[in-house]
């Protein structure tokens, strides 16, 4: 007797049983994929916020003597540096985010060049600009002004008052003002208005006289000059007029017109020096807006009209303040010699262009131009890359200072593979066309500290707004070009901040790892974060009041504890499902076995009459049943594979974007529970077909 | 009615199941509603748990400080007829609370040239957080709360701090320097940093600016919503009418000829992220829902079948001894219908119960004519067999 003719016999009796079976499979990963949906969601959520903690050590060392306070934070810091050993059921890592350089087929954002309306409280040149203010200029002279030691001797003076030797402060050798007209921009960052035309004054350091008149300078001469300090002084002016609070918010950032600058009147002039008894330049223009007062212009600022600027030095020992010195100590440690140091790691400083340019540049003299005006190219896509562990502990993200306006955070399975994703600048996105899922080029340097002249004032500013390291045609790159797609793209309250975390819009994200085995050493890290346990703020605190600590940390968490409750609440209900969803799996499955195998129990009877063995009763009995219940199962877990997904995929793409809340679809768990659910059911089906199969008796 | 009974009594087990069936499936989807309607709740709760702030930006969004806003942008905020005339036809206030307003005036202390900075909440100085490490000592009696007032009250930087209780601190006009006024100040506190500004009430700065310019400005501006769920309502009434929308590509503030100076961003981010993460969710327990009144069918098919099954011979006597299939059909689904109420009513009770919330009456309605559709379905097909093969004496 095959045991399948069963299911033909009866085609009605069998289709019901197939849609128990499927409705019991449904059933089952229904519940089961809610409850993994749940349970990932929550997951997600904690993903997605993360509390910080950032240490305000200046609160904990109030009212202590200078020695006190640095011996007291150096104290905090280690506290704070062995808080997660001690607390790890509440803190759970510091996350230091340590940065590194790539050069990218985009182009960076310039702020000394940007069209924004930046109030700039501090510089005329902003430092956030980094190395795009490398430049190489060809310029006629008009006038060569007086040897010097100004920049040296400021120096001196700073050594002097702080009671340091002289001797040791840098030697910047002697300097000069040449003015001239640029005739060419042979090589400068595209932001900048091409400054042809115009007039420049070159500051240029040299070791001493002798060096000086080597060159031969004279009026009317051509020369190249490279410098690290572009300045388009014009723009200065205007910037200035702009943030003048007179101009108030206005057009004359762009539009400034130097027609309407005339000179103030003798009793302005003697009015300003009333109001500002202490300056020490009196102004002598100013700049009309319309009628009523000026803006007072200083004759040094008036001289900006129509000007940029650049400091060239002869050459990297003057540059770095090691002027004279015969040696220079590497960052090895080794010292060489510094014809060895200018052969080896030197930059051009001023060439006399006797011919053409053109010329010039293709000769074997010009080599060192060429490969000079190839690195400021180079540099003007170069990008500060900060690798994070956690995005979202980064505390500008963490505050909502920084937050993502399209896209999502790095995903797990993308820190752990190290994938190469990157999140950017809404300004960056609009300035060079990107928008979510493009991918852009990525290829990593590393910073030469051997540049102490290039480098060095980077390294000892404060830490916050990193800036693209300073590329070394020594070093060159350390990886090939990658692609790297664009999953996030993050906008800043304040852009262009001053704070201690801050960071330039400049800024890449990408997973911890990602260049890994390019980049051996980091130039530094810059950010700090103490990581804690969602929910954990108060008891974070209590630890620190027990160790003397308290107020000493600042908590960010983006609101988590507001909303905590509410999604506990929510995740409770979850289990519930899951229990009613077994439940009414069992009782479709009971009522299967029922109509499959003891209502067969007439038929175990009359096998059993028949002479049958017992072992082919319980396969008759299990194999009429199964072959059914597998079908349905089957077809359960189809329909529940795409019922659920297709319906959960049309809610989250309706949606726009996925949340930390939307609901998790994965196939592996249905077919896991389908799987599941066919071996229980067999089971179930055996054991009540040897049960039937006993109790059967002629 | 008493034979039905009768007949009920002597044959259990098949209402039995039909009950617990029924019961189960309406356990399901009173938990299920019950889910649903608890993350109603919670979306309430966490709207109205979660602070939404907007700020006056400038048009690109990258820029909330700095930004000379006038006074008539101000007033739409403030609402104060001290400050000029209110021009919305709309109360800003109505939907905002909390407006925390930052003003920067130009000023002297003694011959140093300092930024007063009016502030009316400590929190919208950058500066002075507490991770930006500006430490504030505070004078006895004074906290960050001295902002919040009107008092005539300052913080110094300890670089201009004389020692005394008192400073004369002067205001000085925006560009025309000669115009000036000195007012005394109470120090209620210094700080460390480099910062050159002197830090007062904003009302204080206000009052002063009044008197020098002849109207106010302000550098930072924001707020909080009252309510959540009127972010949309005022974007469309308020936002719209005097703000940009934050573009990355807009003209930046100063630099256009843009009536719209300012671009006002809201800041809903983890509200809408969260929300709508909550409301996918709520869906998703709707769609479990009417899967599980899908199951009904299920279940009406299958107890159909147990039923039709074991009650073969007995549906062909009834035929053989005249009775209609309309009939038959009637009693057989007034017994089972009776034994799904009994077990529905159960399971709404221990649901009511366990949960505290009323069941979903329309979603258990159909679950229950599912049931019966699809018991119809199985017994209407049995009956429709001639009676010999109902007797099973067909072979």
């Amino acid at each position: 007797m095959k045991s399948s003719h069963q299911i033909i016999r009866s085609p009605i009796k069998s289709i019901l049983g197939l849609v128990l079976a499927c409705l019991s499979c449904v059933s089952l990963c229904l519940c089961i994929g809610q409850f993994y949906s749940a349970v990932r969601t929550k997951d997600n959520l904690e993903q997605e916020f993360t509390t910080i903690a950032l240490p305000n050590i200046d609160e904990a060392t109030k009212g202590l003597a200078f020695w006190e306070s640095v011996s007291r934070t150096h104290e905090i810091e280690q506290y704070l540096a062995n808080l997660s050993d001690r607390y790890p059921e509440d803190v759970l890592s510091t996350e230091n985010f340590y940065q590194t350089n790539a050069v990218a087929d985009i182009s960076a954002i310039n702020i000394d060049a940007s069209n924004e309306f930046v109030k700039n409280e501090f510089f005329d040149t902003d430092p956030r600009r980094g190395n795009l203010a490398e430049s190489i200029l060809y310029i006629r002279i008009d006038e060569i002004g007086e040897i010097n030691s100004e920049w040296t001797d400021l120096y001196r003076d700073m050594y002097s008052q702080m009671g340091l030797p002289e001797d040791q402060a840098p030697n910047f050798g002697l300097e000069c003002e040449i003015t001239g007209t640029v005739l060419k921009a042979v090589a400068l960052n595209g932001s900048y208005p091409d400054p042809s035309g115009r007039r420049a004054r070159i500051t240029f350091r040299f070791t001493d006289v002798d060096a000086f008149e080597s060159y031969g300078l004279e009026p009317g001469m051509n020369c190249l000059v490279f410098g690290v300090d572009y300045k388009d002084d014009d723009r200065t002016l205007r910037r200035r007029i702009a943030v003048h609070p007179a101009a108030g918010i206005n057009d004359l950032y762009l539009d400034a017109d130097w027609s309407r600058i005339r000179e103030m009147s003798e009793e302005d002039i003697l009015t300003y020096k009333k109001m500002n008894p202490k300056a020490e330049e009196l102004p002598k223009y100013e700049y009309v807006r319309g009628s009523g007062k000026g803006i007072p212009l200083k004759p040094s600022e008036y001289d900006m009209m129509n000007r940029v600027s650049l400091t060239a030095s002869e050459n990297i020992m003057v540059s770095s303040g090691e002027a004279g010195k015969e040696t220079h100590t590497l960052v090895s440690g080794d010292e060489i010699t510094a014809s060895e140091y200018i052969e080896q790691y030197g930059f051009p400083g001023l060439s006399v262009i006797e011919g053409d340019l053109d010329e010039y540049l293709k000769s074997a003299d010009g080599e060192i131009w060429r490969t000079w005006a190839e690195v400021i190219d180079i540099e003007s896509c170069s990008f500060p890359i900060i690798s994070v562990a956690n995005i979202g502990a980064v505390a500008q993200f963490a505050s909502e200072e920084s937050f993502l306006v399209e896209g999502r955070l790095f995903s797990k399975k993308e820190y752990a593979d190290h994938s190469r994703v990157c999140i950017i600048s809404e300004s960056l996105a609009a300035k060079n066309g990107l928008k979510l899922g493009d991918m852009i080029s990525l290829q990593f340097y590393e910073q030469d500290k051997n540049y102490s002249g290039r480098c060095e004032r980077m390294i000892e500013r404060k830490k916050s707004n990193p800036l693209a390291g300073y590329y070394s045609p020594v070093l060159g790159f350390c990886s090939d070009e990658k692609p790297f797609e664009v999953v996030g793209i993050y906008r800043q309250k304040e852009q262009w901040g001053y704070g201690n975390y801050d960071f330039t819009p400049n800024t890449i994200f990408v997973p911890e790892g990602t260049e890994k085995g390019t980049v051996d050493t980091y130039f530094y890290y810059f950010y700090s974060s103490i990581v804690l346990k969602n929910g954990s703020i108060d008891r974070v605190e209590e630890h620190l009041k027990d160790d003397g600590m308290n107020g000493l940390l600042v908590y960010y968490d983006r609101g988590y504890t507001d909303i905590k409750p509410s999604v506990d609440e929510y995740f409770k209900v979850s289990p519930g499902i899951l229990a009613a969803g077994i439940a009414a799996w069992l009782i479709l499955t009971a009522a299967f076995v029922y109509m499959f195998v003891i209502q067969r129990k007439q038929d175990a009877l009359r096998m059993t009459c028949l002479g049958t063995e017992k072992s082919a009763v319980v396969k008759h009995l299990f194999s009429g049943g199964f072959t059914v219940a597998l079908a349905g199962i089957v077809i359960g877990a189809v329909l529940s594979l795409v019922f659920m997904e297709r319906i959960i995929k049309v809610l989250v793409s309706s949606i726009g974007s996925e949340t930390a809340l939307s609901p998790v679809v994965s196939n592996p768990v249905v077919i896991i529970t389908a799987l599941c659910d066919i071996a229980v059911t067999a089971i179930i089906i055996y054991i009540t077909s040897v049960i039937v199969s006993k109790n059967t008796s002629v | 009615m008493l034979f039905f009974l009768k007949r009920i009594l002597r044959r259990p087990v098949p209402g039995i199941i039909t009950a617990v069936c029924m019961a189960v499936i309406t356990l399901l989807i009173c938990l299920l509603n019950a889910g649903e309607a608890e993350l109603i709740r919670r979306i309430d709760e966490t709207y109205t748990d979660i602070k939404v702030e907007c700020a006056v930006t400038n048009l690109t969004g990258t820029g909330d400080d700095n930004l000379n806003i006038t006074y008539r942008a101000v007033n739409l905020f403030l609402e104060d007829p001290r400050y000029g005339s209110i021009v919305s036809e709309v109360s800003f206030l109505d939907y905002l609370e909390n407006v925390r307003i930052r003003s920067n005036c130009n000023g002297k202390v003694g011959n140093e040239t300092v930024t007063i900075s009016g502030l009316n909440d400590i929190t919208i100085a950058r500066e002075l957080r507490p991770e930006e490490e500006t430490f504030i000592s505070w004078a006895d009696g004074y906290d960050a709360s001295v902002f919040k007032g009107s008092a005539p009250v300052c913080v110094v930087p300890e670089s201009l701090y004389s020692g005394e209780e008192e400073m004369e601190i002067t205001f000085v006009h925006m560009y025309e320097k000669d115009r000036t006024d000195t007012v005394t100040l109470r120090v209620a506190g210094t700080y460390r940093g480099f910062k050159n500004n002197v830090y007062c009430p904003w009302e204080v700065a206000a009052e002063e600016e009044i008197k020098l310019e002849g109207y106010i400005h302000a550098d930072a501006l924001n707020a909080v919503f009252r309510d959540n769920y009127r972010i949309d309502e005022f974007r469309e009434k308020c936002a719209s009418q005097y703000f940009a929308e934050v573009d990355p590509k807009g003209a930046p503030a100063g630099t256009g000829n843009s009536s719209y100076r300012y671009a006002l961003d809201i800041y809903d981010d983890v509200l809408e992220r969260t929300i709508r993460g909550l409301e996918t969710n709520k869906t998703v327990f709707a769609v479990c829902g009417m899967l599980t009144v899908a199951v009904s069918i299920g279940v009406g098919f299958v107890i159909g079948s147990i039923i039709s099954k074991r009650n073969e011979k007995i549906f062909a006597l009834k035929l053989v001894m005249g009775s209609e299939k309309r009939t038959i059909w009637g009693e057989v689904i007034c017994e089972l219908a009776l034994f799904s109420l009994i077990g529905i009513a159960a399971a709404i009770a221990v649901s009511y119960a366990v949960t505290g919330y009323s069941p979903p009456w329309i979603t258990v309605a159909a679950s229950f004519a599912a049931e019966i559709a699809g018991i119809t379905v199985v017994v209407v097909s049995v009956l429709n067999r001639d009676v010999l093969s109902l007797s099973g004496r067909k072979e």
